[in-house]
């Protein structure tokens, strides 16, 4: 098979990727010290640091969108109704079997389409729904504290907490999962996070050599 | 007893003088005292006890003052048909010690008509008068008459008749003889009060003595052979007044609060314990209202070295009682509380002038919502609390996260009363007798036996409980959990009189031979201290037969639980609670375990009292025979960060991640077995 | 391998490109950022301090081994100081122009004749030893000089009869003869002592300074022999952090920062506690509200003297009695507990300790033919008083004020003196010798052929004496009561042992309020400036 050397990742996204890797996990270790889980900063460290990364986290989620949105990256994340379902079912197939077998991506990537259907769909419900849930839950504890009247509108400490919490749950298996599959994506199980750091990575070449940017 | 207008403007006229030129400050405020006796003839002439109702009345209204005073009325304004109040035993009949059963002194004022006799009136004087400012149920009957007044008629009546000690019947008590005690000014207003001479007054029964006693220390009077008392005529002033450095009249200080609610200490002596019941609230709660370090006491506390805080920060920055507990109607301190204030005021401007509350001073002080004080209920939350004098959120917004949650769901006690240093009662055991005829008591906080020099005192964390605040808010707070065991019996059912208490354990001066043989378990024929305890349905059992053979009808045990909140003892923030980890951990303070009792009466539980403001959500639980009480802050609708997790979260959310592992896990190696084929395969 | 794919993100200059850019720019800026706030938000809650004391103690450099620079053996002091001079060429030179030499102090101008005039320890008189005058082998035997015998000394003394080794010996056998005008005592070993030679010690000044008045504790109250190695509860700085006097002291060239009684506010020759720890170094406003009105050692130093005593009463009228010393004392502290004729000219204060001698442990009295009668005291509460850190110092010769009590060394300062700050004292008070006729202080010659230890003669020791200190002497002398003021400097506790508000507020506290000025207690009065609650005849106490 023909790879070829392609620039996967503007260095804004990858920027962008690793601040908000790095907060996310910061959050989670001193979300853990505060449930007293483990103990490392000591406890009042840790909660000013969860306040201070979860507003950056809303903070740089907003830069990010506005990148997305801005430089059309966003396309990238938005799923194409043709052939979607077909498409995903095959990318499920091929993690289920194909993948064992040596077999080629389903979906193929380029540059402009570096996404397959399943990480579209995760990476969609990630952003949009549990993204959100932590950000709400979130200012909604911190808002309380503020505001105590609002406890009537949006419950309790002991409704919100757990809510929270499970949301940081949601949050660290969907790390394990995403580092997990980065092996499967490229030519070597390393690439894909390579290609997150350098914004490079080997591809599959296309069966055709006529794609304009692939000669620029 | 009205003052005269002369005097009101005459004493008006002082005090302009005195205010008006502070060059002028030694001398004398108050003007010189004519004392006088009831029928307001000079007692230097009738050699008749002090009247302070009529001496201090020719100036001050005395009437308003005894009506307007709880430490007069003990529960007397406030009284109910017994078994009327949901919550209380069936045996009270007022909030105030007038009425209302407390297990400390155990004694119980008998309901008028009730067979059983307990204390009659002029018993109860006796016994609680110490710690009464004298006046309202010890000088009015019920009928609002004067008690000197009362003469025993055909019916036994608590208020005519009172305990003969010798056959345990009512016997008339003669009012004209002992007098009334009257409201004693001096007990408060003195700056050296003989309160041991006004106390031997009362208990003697020599009522109308006890507020001249009181002057024991100012020399103008003398205890005679007879009991009576003279008056020193060389004390006096010629024209037979007495000069108010002569009998030292001061604004109540901290001490003449202390003589009746606790230890209140001052000066360089290092501060020592007695235990006892005059020293209430020190012995009940382990709180010492004290400037000393607790390092400087007498006291073998363990880590002394380290204690370098005051027993009371208060104390110690010149802060005394009546700054906080005021006259409800003091010009200079008082302000309305919240919930009475219409909400367009935050300071009611308009206020009696000094004139008039010198006239008529309140003597209702400001409280707050403490769980045991049930008397005068109406005027709970009337204190300026912590947060009126302090900013709080501003010294604690520096460091401690969420420092409005703090403080709104706890009192600033929770963290300032971190510990007790000084042992406090933690049971009171009336279902045994010990050879003093008094309960078996047992204090926390203690490493032995209470007393002994060399017992290591380690002091006591308290417990903290949600409190219910007259404004609807629950606040947690720091308390002290008393229990009593008692046996009730008796139709109605009462606590059992002491008398027949005594009669079932005692022969003569040795305990019962049925008692010593259930009781006795190592067998030397004594019972020891520790040997006293009805742990076992044998033992429960003797000592209930022993009860009926004395005609006790079906004796049962009791337990209740009486919170003490704890407001005094405050520490300094260096002292206080300050790791976040203290609370915030799955070893939470909040919930650790609160010793009940060191043992349990077979067969008996105890309920927390009906009448406190504090709830005990959670559980309690034996272990190795101790009864232990485990809070649960969640129950009062708190989650502790830290400490509370929502199990079914962690469960799945656990089983996401390791599910996520495990699979993921899997996928690797399967895809390292084929590709390990495949690549064996090509070669 | 391929080509490029897409196009380098930063080289568009498009409106969108610039905004992206800014958007990078701002996310790592924050980022940055918000670690960095993390990273200073996690620190700072372990480390509060702001001003940090240590930063202003002394770095030491390495100390120089002299052991090899010696040989053969020293027949005497100065042999040893031309030694020293040999290398620190201007020691001497630096040596002799500060106070530890010249025993005295800057130029000034009497106030009384408006000449000009030099006071220091050579001329001055106190209420102890009372004058070195005439005495001078006993006294300078805490001279950093060799032979001061006699006044003419300073006339022809070279550098060579500077003492290095009183100060710079390690070796801790070097000492002075008691009565050897500051030669070294017989039997010490000289080469030794020139070997071991290093920076100063505690004992370099604890030796002279710690004994100060002729013994242990004798007369500053708060130094004595418990300050070389006292514990945490005696002395914070040198029990709990080791420091050493010269780590306050600061020294350049020989001049010793630190006087304990300046005639003037002469700024920068004290040692002031703002040095290290600031103007406002408690972490409540209440307290640093308390620096403007008080000294620190107001309540850092709580009692005095904490474990050797200290002399408060020194009676030289009670000298020359024969008999047992111990039952002299015994005899006479009974006559002042019981006669009032003996308590004739005695301050209150005193009687009151005389009192309470035999009840309270830390009281006690003292006899000697030579020297009279002593009250010694332990563990005492400082008399406080303004003191703007002048002294009006009493000059030789000058006729004493009407009164009871003569005052040597008064501090100035008074509530309204914005200078002046409540401060502790130990005030020493006696009764010492005076010119009934000419009303100024006498200067007894006590030591030597004559003195009064040995002839035991008032009328000849004082004549002698007065001949030797250049003041006049009637012929007729009487016994005056006099104070001297020692502020207190050392034996500091740290905020776990100073004083806490109801030591000197409320009932029952140490200050005198109405005698310091105030209307009453400030606590509640107010403070003297801001509520001008001062009394209208305020004294200068």
């Amino acid at each position: 098979m023909k790879y070829e050397r392609v620039r996967l990742y503007e260095p804004y996204e990858r920027i962008w990727h690793w601040i908000q890797a790095i907060a996310v996990l910061l959050l989670l270790l001193t979300g853990l010290e505060i449930r007293d889980h483990v103990r490392l900063l000591g406890y009042e460290s840790s909660v000013r640091i969860h306040n201070a990364l979860g507003f950056f986290l809303l903070f740089n989620a907003f830069l990010g969108l506005f990148y997305f949105l801005t430089s059309g990256a966003i396309k990238q994340y938005v799923s194409e109704p043709r052939d979607f379902a077909t498409l995903a079912v095959q990318q499920v197939t091929y993690y289920v079997r194909g993948i064992f077998h040596g077999d080629p991506h389903p979906v193929e990537r380029t540059a402009k389409a570096r996404l397959n259907p399943l990480q579209k769909t995760v990476y969609f419900v990630i952003l949009n729904l549990l993204l959100p849930w932590q950000v709400f839950t979130g200012l909604a504890i911190w808002g309380l504290e503020r505001w105590p009247h609002l406890e009537d509108v949006i419950g309790g400490l002991p409704f919100l907490l757990p809510l929270h919490a499970l949301g940081a749950w949601l949050f660290a298996a969907f790390i394990i999962m995403h580092v997990y599959l980065t092996t499967t994506s490229g030519r070597r199980p390393l690439d894909g996070i390579r290609a997150m750091v350098t914004g490079w990575e080997e591809i599959p070449a296309p069966a055709e050599d006529d794609e304009e940017e692939a000669t620029s | 007893m009205r003052p005269s207008p002369s005097l009101v403007a005459g004493l008006a006229l002082a005090l302009a003088f005195a205010f008006a030129s502070p060059a002028s400050a030694g001398s004398p405020l108050h003007p010189p005292v004519v004392l006088l006796d009831e029928e307001g003839a000079e007692v230097l002439e009738t050699g008749k006890p002090v009247s302070p109702m009529v001496t201090c009345g020719e100036c001050h209204d005395t009437d308003y003052i005894a009506e307007h005073s709880y430490h007069v009325a003990v529960g007397f304004d406030e009284r109910f048909e017994p078994g009327s109040v949901a919550g209380v035993p069936p045996w009270n009949t007022s909030p105030g010690t007038f009425g209302r059963w407390d297990a400390r002194r155990y004694r119980r004022l008998t309901v008028p008509g009730e067979a059983a006799f307990d204390l009659g009136v002029a018993d109860w004087i006796r016994l609680f008068g110490d710690r009464h400012a004298g006046g309202g149920p010890a000088f009015l009957a019920r009928d609002g008459g004067p008690l000197a007044d009362r003469r025993a008629g055909e019916a036994i009546d608590p208020e005519t008749h009172a305990l003969d000690p010798e056959t345990g019947e009512p016997v008339p008590w003669d009012w004209q003889a002992s007098g009334a005690v009257e409201m004693n000014c001096f007990l408060c207003h003195l700056g050296r009060p003989d309160n041991a001479a006004r106390i031997d007054e009362i208990r003697a029964g020599a009522f109308a003595w006890a507020a001249t006693a009181t002057l024991g220390k100012t020399g103008l009077v003398t205890r005679q052979g007879d009991g009576t008392w003279a008056y020193e005529r060389s004390a006096f002033a010629e024209d037979g007044s007495v000069t108010r450095e002569r009998l030292g009249i001061v604004d109540p200080r901290s001490r003449n609060c202390g003589q009746c609610h606790g230890l209140v200490h001052e000066g360089a002596e290092p501060v020592t314990l007695t235990y006892g019941l005059n020293q209430w609230e020190t012995a009940s709660k382990g709180q010492v209202f004290s400037a000393q370090l607790v390092r400087d006491s007498a006291l073998n506390l363990a880590n002394k070295e380290g204690l370098s805080l005051p027993w009371d920060v208060h104390a110690a920055r010149l802060v005394v009682c009546t700054d906080c507990h005021t006259s409800l109607n003091n010009p200079v301190f008082f302000s309305e509380a919240e919930r009475s204030r219409p909400s367009h005021l935050s300071y009611d401007a308009r206020r009696p002038s000094i004139g008039d509350y010198l006239t008529k001073p309140s003597h209702n002080f400001t409280k707050g919502e403490s769980a045991q004080g049930t008397t005068a209920r109406r005027l709970d939350g009337t204190m300026r609390r912590c947060e009126d004098c302090h900013d709080a959120l501003q010294v604690h917004e520096e460091w401690l996260p969420n420092p409005r949650r703090h403080l709104r769901t706890m009192l600033c006690e929770t963290c300032h009363v971190p510990r007790v240093h000084a042992p406090a009662r933690q049971q009171t055991d009336w279902t045994v007798l010990t050879t003093m005829r008094g309960p078996r008591i047992e204090y926390r906080g203690t490493d032995g036996p209470i007393g002994d020099p060399a017992t290591l005192l380690p002091g006591f964390e308290p417990v903290i409980l949600p409190r219910h605040q007259k404004n609807g808010r629950i606040r947690h707070g720091p308390h002290n959990l008393c229990t009593c065991w008692s046996w009730v019996g008796g139709e109605p059912e009462r606590p059992v009189r002491t008398r027949e208490l005594e009669a079932a354990w005692f022969v003569g001066d040795a305990y019962h031979p049925d008692v010593v043989a259930a009781l006795d378990e190592d067998g030397d024929g004594r019972l020891a201290r520790e040997e006293l305890r009805l742990d076992t349905e044998a033992k429960a059992a003797a000592v209930k037969a022993r009860l009926e053979a004395v005609g006790v009808k079906a004796p049962r045990i009791a337990g209740w639980i009486q919170p003490l909140s704890l407001h005094h003892g405050v520490a300094p923030g260096a002292f206080a609670t300050r790791r976040c980890e203290t609370c915030h951990a799955r070893e939470s303070r909040l919930t650790r375990p609160f010793e009940l009792s060191s043992y349990v009466p077979a067969g008996a539980t105890a309920k927390l009292v009906g009448d406190s403001n504090i709830r005990m959500p959670g559980r309690t639980f034996t272990s190795e025979g101790r009864l232990f009480y485990e809070p649960v802050p969640t129950a009062s609708g708190r989650y502790v960060i830290g400490h509370d997790r929502a199990g079914w979260i962690d469960l799945v959310g656990a089983f996401l991640v390791i599910g996520t592992l495990l699979g993921v896990l899997a996928h690797a190696l399967l895809r390292r077995h084929h590709t390990r084929r495949r690549e064996g395969a090509q070669a | 391998m391929g080509g490029t794919v897409g196009s380098p993100p930063l080289s568009c200059g498009n409106a969108v490109m610039t905004v992206r850019t800014i958007t990078v720019l701002i996310s790592l800026v924050a980022f940055v950022g918000i670690l960095f706030g993390l990273v200073v938000v996690a620190g700072s809650t372990t480390d509060r301090s702001p001003n940090d004391p240590w930063t202003h103690v002394p770095v030491k450099l390495a100390p120089v081994e002299h052991t090899q620079f010696f040989e053969g053996t020293f027949e005497d002091g100065p042999s040893v100081t031309r030694a020293c001079l040999g290398c620190h060429e201007h020691a001497a030179e630096h040596v002799m122009r500060t106070s530890h030499w010249s025993w005295a102090g800057e130029d000034a101008v009497d106030p009384l004749s408006g000449e000009p005039i030099r006071i220091g320890k050579k001329n001055l008189q106190n209420n102890f030893c009372i004058s070195i005058a005439g005495n001078w082998p006993r006294c300078t035997s805490c001279h950093v000089g060799y032979g001061w015998r006699d006044g003419t000394f300073f006339e022809t003394a070279g550098p060579e009869q500077v003492d290095c080794l009183v100060c710079h010996d390690r070796s801790g056998q070097y000492q002075k003869a008691a009565t050897g005008a500051g030669h070294p005592a017989k039997g010490v070993d000289l080469l030794a002592a020139a070997r071991s030679v290093g920076r100063t010690t505690r004992a370099s000044c604890g030796t002279c300074h710690f004994k100060g008045g002729g013994g242990d504790g004798v007369k500053h109250g708060d130094l004595d022999e418990t300050m070389y190695f006292p514990p945490e509860r005696v002395d914070v700085h040198m029990g709990k952090h080791d420091l050493v006097c010269a780590d306050c002291h600061k020294t350049e060239d020989h001049r010793i920062l630190g006087r304990l009684l300046p005639p003037d506010r002469a700024e920068g020759t004290r040692v002031n506690c703002t040095d290290c720890h600031g103007e406002a170094p408690h972490d409540q406003d209440r307290l640093n509200s308390h620096v403007k009105t008080l000294a620190c050692q107001t309540c850092h130093i709580p009692t005095f003297a904490v474990e050797t005593g200290t002399k408060m009463w020194w009676d030289w009228s009670k000298a020359g009695l024969e008999g047992d010393e111990q039952g002299i004392a015994e005899r006479l502290t009974h006559e002042i507990q019981q006669d009032p004729s003996a308590r004739e000219g005695m301050p209150a204060g005193v009687v009151a300790m005389f009192e309470r001698v035999g009840s309270d442990p830390d009281l006690w009295t003292h006899y000697s033919k030579k020297k009279g009668l002593f009250l010694i005291a332990r563990r005492q509460v400082p008399e406080y008083r303004w003191y703007a850190c002048t002294t009006q110092r009493y000059l030789p010769g000058e006729a004493l004020a009407d009164g009871e009590v003569a005052v040597i060394n008064r501090p100035n300062g008074g509530a309204r003196d914005p200078n002046a700050k409540i401060w502790p004292f130990k005030i020493h008070r006696g009764r010492q010798p005076y010119d009934l006729r000419d009303g100024h202080l006498l200067t007894p010659h006590v030591f030597g052929a004559g003195g009064y230890w040995t002839a035991f003669d008032w009328d000849l020791a004082l004549r002698t004496g007065a001949e030797a200190a250049g003041i006049g002497f009637s012929g007729e002398f009487g016994w005056r009561t006099t104070e001297m003021y020692w502020p207190q400097n050392h034996m500091v506790q740290d905020k776990e042992y100073s004083l806490g508000c109801t030591d000197c507020h409320g009932r029952g506290g140490r200050m005198d309020w109405k005698g310091l000025g105030f209307t009453g207690d400030p606590a509640f009065q107010g403070d003297r400036r801001q509520m001008d609650l001062l009394r209208d005849g305020e004294s200068d106490r």
